[in-house]
């Protein structure tokens, strides 16, 4: 079973008690009194609601929520849970002090020759793929992930073939997604390999979820898939502009499937997540890594660690760098670190080169040195018998006493450091002699030698494949005409 | 007197007063004076914030709550002018809008904005539009552009199926269509039919000067 990284110590507080009762306090209101809204094309959740006690507006699709069911929902969910991958090694159990990193998505492959962003080929895409899943520290995939097109391949099509090759091509835990019914053959596909996938729904803000999302999460829910729920809020244009109002209006968008997983399946697994940002008010865009992003993402997993229930916190895979740069290191480095050590029990990284709208393997492998870091920071001091070395440090007394020769630094070392995979490390004397090589190039060679010698721990068997095809053709036959858009 | 009031007015839009600038505007109206120099002031105040907001002086809050305070007296201008028979004057007629399935907002409105800056009539028809509104709208108010924005992979192809309603409707070689939103690129613009696109919301204004100019202007 995999193990992630375990934090040791207590996560940081950025909010009081006080704060934390005051926005709870707002959330609670917030849903008796103007709840949210479910733009469902089929009655099913609304009834759901309306049975357990909501104020149900059918005409306008609003649910009001009575503060008792709120916090009814949120006991009846689990504080860790199993993930199964296709190879056990790769097993999650998100929850407790466990902390995970997974890539974010990229619309785009980015062309290493131009710079230019483009759809990857079918080749290229699964090279990133078997990249990935060389990857110590990338945990799990996200279901754009590496790329969220496929050169040739149609939209509607392209989360079902990306997760067929993430299937094929690695062993490592997968993550759906609401996207136009691709739930339904994702599902099966997780089915034929013996998995179980993570699956994500995002918020239309503010306050309110799509018919896409909430009829995906149903199937979801109903085939066992642990839920992952986000607000998808820009502050200041689909959220108010301030940090606590915006915690407000994300974890009431969140906690409405949340307790729709509950309703229909009491002590179903589910992880609210973040997915906000505040608005670059020159732009409109999301300000991607804004710092303010790293303790509003604090605040949300504190507000949830009061309740043990673990927190998907995604920002520090969305840079606003457009290459792997000083801005993408320390964009993602220092909103992940903060992340991590906030109780986040799933922090997004991985992949990423600009947005959500380029990714490439060469930016996964310059980013699993900062999760490794991260990993290795979590972890701390070890503090025993052995670690004291008390004995030891008698015996080698002061100068010329030396340790480098000692059993105990042989047996030591690798444990307490962090040991980079493709960082620069040398003096640099070696770095002149040895082609003045930057962590990019260092990057590439790894890429070189992972894509010669990597195997993957687990194939597919025949029977897998042909499902698999099979699944495939189902989907095209699904979609039918609209696949000729 | 009149200067007052259309001076009440430019202040409205700049002080993005949306209370101020229907009460004036509703003034104008009722005492008579001229309906088609309002729609110039608040063009030339537009103007002036979004000047600002190029330079970096101003941010999107200022932009849109000009356009707010504009927006929200707009009606009373049209109806005025209905009554007369007469129509906006300005460079010339654009319908706006986010595809079908696609609910974002703020690259569509940041457009609509700075085409109001540079004397356009826009109308915003809003987000999740299905390719009929569009071409409805298109009819409705004689445009001479249409804008469509989409965000995502899935809904871009939407910007296709409008263009195949303009098409069965025989509309097509009345009206440019611009396109533009994060999914889209120049590839993809070409490949629907599209007049133009332009990466960033600035570039729609130069782009809709250079579709609505005659042809040969210029050369």
């Amino acid at each position: 079973m995999t193990s992630g990284f375990k934090r040791r110590f207590k996560p940081f507080d950025v909010l009081t008690a006080g704060d934390i009762d005051a926005i709870e306090g707002g959330v609670l209101e917030i849903l008796e009194r103007v709840g949210l809204k479910f733009d469902v094309d089929q009655p099913e959740a609304l009834n759901i609601f309306d049975d357990a006690g909501c104020t149900v507006d059918f005409e306008e699709k609003i649910v009001k929520f009575p503060p008792g069911l709120v916090q009814e929902g949120i006991r009846k969910c689990p504080s860790s849970f199993h993930v199964e991958a296709r190879d056990p090694n790769n097993d999650l159990v998100v929850g407790g002090n466990t902390v995970y990193f997974q890539p974010g998505p990229g619309m785009w492959y980015l062309d290493t020759e131009t710079m230019e962003p483009r759809f990857p080929t079918r080749q290229e895409f699964y090279d990133a793929v078997r990249i990935y899943d060389a990857l110590p520290n990338l945990h799990h995939f996200h279901n754009n992930s590496p790329n969220t097109n496929i050169e040739g391949v149609h939209p509607l099509l392209s989360t079902i073939e990306t997760y067929a090759a993430r299937a094929r091509y690695s062993t490592k835990v997968n993550y759906f997604s609401q996207s136009h019914e691709s739930d339904r053959f994702n599902i099966e596909i997780a089915k034929v390999v013996g998995a179980r996938g993570l699956f994500g729904i995002g918020s239309a803000s503010p306050l309110c979820w799509s018919d896409d999302a909430i009829s995906a999460e149903i199937r979801a829910v109903k085939s066992g898939m642990p839920l992952i729920c986000c607000g998808g809020s820009v502050w200041g244009a689909s959220a108010p502009a301030t940090m606590a109002g915006e915690l407000v209006t994300n974890i009431a968008e969140s906690l409405g499937p949340l307790i729709l997983a509950q309703l229909i399946d009491p002590g179903h697994p589910v992880v609210p997540g973040t997915f906000t940002f505040p608005t670059n008010m020159s732009t409109g865009a999301p300000f991607f890594c804004n710092i303010t992003i790293a303790l509003a993402s604090a605040g949300f997993a504190q507000f949830w660690r009061r309740y043990r229930i673990p927190t998907q916190l995604i920002e520090a895979a969305i840079p606003n760098a457009k290459v792997w740069d000083f801005q993408s290191g320390y964009e993602k480095g220092m909103n992940a670190l903060v992340q991590a050590q906030a109780g986040g029990s799933i922090v997004w990284i991985h992949g990423t080169v600009h947005g959500e709208l380029t990714a490439h393997p060469l930016q996964a492998i310059l980013d699993d040195d900062i999760a490794g870091m991260i990993g290795r920071f979590l972890e701390g001091i070890e503090v025993s018998d052995e670690t004291l070395a008390i004995d030891l440090i008698e015996e080698v007394g002061p100068l010329p006493g030396f340790y480098l020769d000692r059993a105990h630094t042989r047996t030591w070392w690798r444990n307490e450091q962090y040991m980079p995979q493709s960082a620069d490390t040398s003096t640099l004397a070696e770095w002149q002699m040895g082609g003045r090589k930057s962590a990019l190039d260092l990057a590439k060679e790894r890429m070189e030698d992972i894509l010669k010698n990597h195997e993957v721990s687990v194939s597919l068997t025949s029977g897998q494949e042909e499902d698999i095809q099979k699944i495939l053709e189902e989907a095209r036959e699904f979609y039918g005409h609209r696949l000729d858009d | 007197m009149g200067d007052e009031k259309y001076e009440e007015l430019r202040r409205a839009i700049l002080e993005y007063n949306n209370e101020l600038a229907v009460d004036t505007v509703k003034a104008v109206v009722e005492e008579g004076l001229d309906a088609h120099r309002a729609l110039e002031v608040m063009t030339e105040s537009i103007r002036d914030i979004g000047d600002r907001f190029g330079k970096g002086e101003l941010y999107l809050p200022d932009l849109l709550g000009a356009s707010g305070a504009m927006l929200s007296a707009m009606p009373i201008i049209d109806e005025e002018l209905k009554k007369r028979g007469e129509q906006r004057a300005g460079l010339g007629t654009i319908v706006a809008g986010t595809v079908y399935g696609d609910i974002h907002t703020i690259g569509k409105t940041m457009v609509a904005t700075l085409l109001m800056a540079a004397g356009f009539s826009v109308y915003d028809i809003g987000v999740n539009i299905m390719p009929k509104a569009f071409v409805d709208a298109v009819k409705n108010h004689g445009a001479d552009i249409l804008c469509m924005s989409a965000l995502m992979t899935m809904t871009a192809p939407e910007q296709r199926k409008t263009i195949e309603v303009l098409k069965e409707k025989g509309m097509r070689e009345k009206v440019k269509v611009m396109v533009g939103g994060s999914a889209i690129t120049q590839e993809f613009a070409d490949s629907i039919g599209a007049d133009g696109y332009d990466p960033i919301a600035p570039g729609a204004v130069e782009l809709a000067r250079k579709l609505i100019a005659p042809q040969g202007a210029g050369e």
